[in-house]
């Protein structure tokens, strides 16, 4: 078992990234977007296409990206993460995208791609239709007509970003089992309706589908295979985020702790205090270890289903343990609106249940280990 | 790389069984003792055993791998001894527990410190099995405050006379050498600074070792008495008055390789608890699967988290061993409550079923690794203090001070 250290290009794009979202996303700018209707900043939006070309990263150069590896596109996330960026950046780039390139449609591919990386077609993906579970497999939505030409019913919940969206990827049944249909979100017959999200910084709808025209992609092939090769590689992502806000709330917990002072002295010096932050790092690292062994699975491909799992296991809950112990070090300050304690909360236990609850993560490790094999 | 990993895999593939062929439920020992946190019923056996194994090791350029070639090691990498330690997980190579204090806590301070004469005479024979070591820290009054310790060190012609009484020293009743730290200032407020390390000859008229029988019922750490002890000038470990640097290299490493040695028994208890649950119909109860599943999670971060350490922060990375006993701790707790909560009444009361009593030996014996080499709270005030940057524990107020 390895981890993927990380290459100087990414220490590079790590250390521009800090310093980008430092300048251009400071705390007023994060709070503008959260309570603002959508929860996103069409001008920050732009510089990270623009001025780094960040949406784009992990798409090949032939499809208008940049042609970096996945890796590379984990570094954005992590510091994305660390930054709290609101916004639709997740859904379309590690959702839309990974989903698009994992399907045997070229033309799609040309289509849409191109512009996604471009940061100036937002794309989202509407799976999920119960609110017990995330298993995109078990679809009702239906795609009627032949071939690439359909019209989409069916009704979906918890779609990331759908009020911002141009274009959604919607889950649908085919006659070949699963299927991915494109429908553009001004079509007629789609009805998107924002749903009051604990997280301001990453918005989610029902959006309904009667009878909406869409374009059935790879219209021969089950997208299965697709969409669990998004759920993984989207999974990764997340976790980076993940391991990037934990990193955030124990360094804002620690620095609190230096500085506020009881009983004459930093609270950070009494033993109650240490134990718990100390506790938290060693969850924080080893979220980051987990991630570091997905990473150089989505390289590889090795173990990639297995390893996602593991990652969004382990950060999803060093994220939300992380942050609820912000909260507590900072005390009744940390239970304030002013405070940020509670915006990084909000995202992680928003993050925690996006793709599958650790508890889901884990039944499908344990499913693989059950199988007669040798455990790796 | 690859050939390196081939190499290993000839070496032990021609000698021993690979750990999935013999593992059967109901077949073969159904013992958890052999490598379960310093436990055994047949020490001088396994000893004996993890002798020979090192031997052939050694001889096949496989025991030392990070070491330097002129004291027998095979002057390899970090990558190496990972992929050493991949592979060797996957054979049932005999329990090298006995040999690993002088290799991993002994060595490292024999070669960070040592002269020429002290690094050429001891490093190839620890790592060669030839030669046993224990430790020589603790004392009744000195645990989590090590630089307290009272034994003494007079200087005399030759050498030094030592008095004073160690104890949790793993394995000493069977070791060869002992790395003893002594006071060597006459002052007891000088604390860290006033001690010294030696390198104790164990046959020395005046050393007596007990053994000490732990809550497992056997009897594997000791109590050592020195009585008048002589010890001569060459067996001095680095500086006199220097000893309190010797001792962190010592537990530094200690902690460092934790982690593997950790990891290896850890996924033998995973090994185990996977046939148990699938022998005992749990497989398909949710609550089994999520818990193995997470005990899975943390047998990957237990192999990953060293690697993932040495490219964090320069002040995490100081204090990785910490973290990474901490972790481990954390997850050996886990699977073995996993295991009672699976096994309930027949893991305190033997039913005679293969491979079901065999873990209580585990669960008793699994609270030895939050206390050895730095309790869990010491661990945590280490992280705190050093990779976290919070403020030290209160200094202890002096003797001299306090008259």
């Amino acid at each position: 078992m390895t981890i993927l250290a990380p290459t100087e290009e990414q220490e590079a794009l790590r250390a521009t990234l800090r310093s980008f979202f430092a300048e251009r996303w400071p705390e007023e700018e994060l709070r503008a977007a959260a309570g603002s209707a959508h929860g996103h900043d069409p001008r920050l939006w732009k510089a990270m296409a623009e001025d780094l070309g960040l949406h784009g990263l992990a798409i090949p150069e032939d499809l208008g990206g940049g042609g970096f590896t996945y890796p590379d596109l984990l570094v954005v996330f992590e510091e994305m993460g660390r930054a709290l960026v609101a916004g639709p950046f997740f859904t379309s780039v590690a959702m839309a995208s990974t989903l698009l390139l994992a399907l045997p449609d070229r033309d799609a591919q040309e289509r849409l791609l191109p512009g996604i990386a471009a940061g100036e077609r937002i794309a989202t993906v509407a799976a999920v239709e119960t609110p017990t579970s995330w298993d995109a497999v078990r679809i009702a939505a239906e795609a009627t007509g032949t071939g690439a030409t359909r019209t989409v019913t069916g009704e979906k919940l918890f779609v990331l970003d759908a009020e911002v969206a141009d274009v959604l990827l919607v889950l649908v049944r085919t006659e070949h089992g699963t299927g991915v249909a494109e429908v553009g979100t001004a079509a007629p017959g789609v009805r998107v309706e924002p749903m009051a999200t604990v997280d301001p910084t990453r918005r989610q709808a029902r959006v309904v589908f009667e009878s909406a025209p869409a374009t059935l992609l790879a219209p021969d092939h089950d997208a299965t295979p697709a969409v669990r090769r998004m759920c993984d590689l989207a999974g990764v992502a997340l976790a980076a985020e993940q391991v990037g806000g934990a990193q955030r709330v124990l360094d804002m917990a620690t620095a609190y702790a230096k500085t506020r002072e009881q009983f004459g002295r930093p609270i950070g010096g009494f033993q109650a205090v240490k134990h718990l932050l100390a506790d938290q790092l060693v969850s924080v690292e080893s979220a980051r270890a987990a991630l570091g062994y997905a990473a150089a699975a989505t390289v590889t491909g090795a173990g990639l289903p297995v390893a996602a799992s593991v990652a969004q296991a382990l950060c999803s809950e060093a994220f939300s343990a992380a942050a609820e112990t912000n909260i507590h070090v900072h005390g009744g300050i940390g239970f304030t609106w002013e405070h940020q304690a509670h915006l990084y909360y909000r995202r992680a236990v928003s993050s925690e249940v996006l793709l599958g609850r650790p508890r889901d993560h884990r039944a499908r490790i344990a499913a693989h280990l059950l199988a007669p094999s040798e455990i790796p | 790389m690859a050939e390196f990993r081939s190499r290993v895999e000839a070496f032990l593939g021609a000698r021993y069984p690979r750990r999935h062929e013999t593992l059967r439920h109901g077949q073969g020992d159904d013992s958890l003792v052999g490598a379960a946190f310093r436990d055994s019923d047949d020490e001088a056996g396994d000893l004996r055993r993890a002798r020979a194994y090192q031997r052939e090791l050694f001889d096949a350029g496989l025991a030392w791998l990070s070491g330097p070639v002129e004291y027998g090691g095979a002057g390899l990498g970090a990558a190496e001894r990972q992929a050493f330690a991949e592979v060797v997980r996957r054979y049932d190579v005999p329990d090298v527990n006995g040999l690993l204090v002088g290799q991993q806590i002994v060595a490292p301070a024999v070669l960070a410190h040592g002269s020429a004469d002290q690094r050429a005479r001891l490093l190839p024979a620890l790592w060669s099995g030839e030669l046993v070591g224990c430790q020589l820290f603790s004392e009744p009054d000195a645990g989590s405050d090590l630089a307290s310790l009272r034994t003494r060190a007079r200087q005399v012609d030759g050498g030094w006379r030592v008095d004073g009484q160690k104890v949790w020293s793993s394995g000493a009743h069977l070791a060869h050498v002992g790395e003893l730290l002594a006071r060597t200032s006459p002052d007891p407020a000088s604390r860290s600074r006033g001690l010294t390390m030696f390198l104790l000859d164990m046959e020395s008229p005046g050393v007596t070792v007990r053994p000490l029988r732990q809550m497992t019922g056997t009897a594997h750490f000791c109590e050592v008495f020195l009585d008048d002890v002589f010890v001569p000038d060459d067996a001095v470990l680095g500086e006199v008055g220097g000893g309190w640097a010797v001792a962190n290299v010592s537990l530094s490493s200690e902690r460092d390789n934790f982690g593997d040695e950790s990891a290896n028994l850890f996924i033998r208890l995973l090994d185990r608890l996977l046939l148990l649950g699938q022998e005992v119909g749990a497989a398909e109860d949710p609550d089994f699967r999520d818990r193995l599943a997470d005990g899975y999670v943390r047998h990957v971060v237990n192999q990953v988290l060293p690697a993932s350490l040495e490219t964090a922060t320069p002040e995490v990375a100081t204090a990785g061993t910490s973290l990474v006993k901490l972790f481990a701790t954390d997850a050996d707790r886990r699977l073995v409550q996993l295991a009672l909560d699976v096994l309930g009444p027949a893991l305190v009361a033997d039913t005679g079923a293969w491979g079901t009593y065999a873990w209580s030996r585990v669960l008793l014996g699994v609270h030895a690794t939050r206390i050895a080499g730095g309790t869990d709270e010491i661990q945590r005030n280490i992280l705190a203090e050093r990779a976290l940057g919070l403020p030290r524990e209160p200094r202890p107020v002096r003797e001299d001070r306090r008259r």
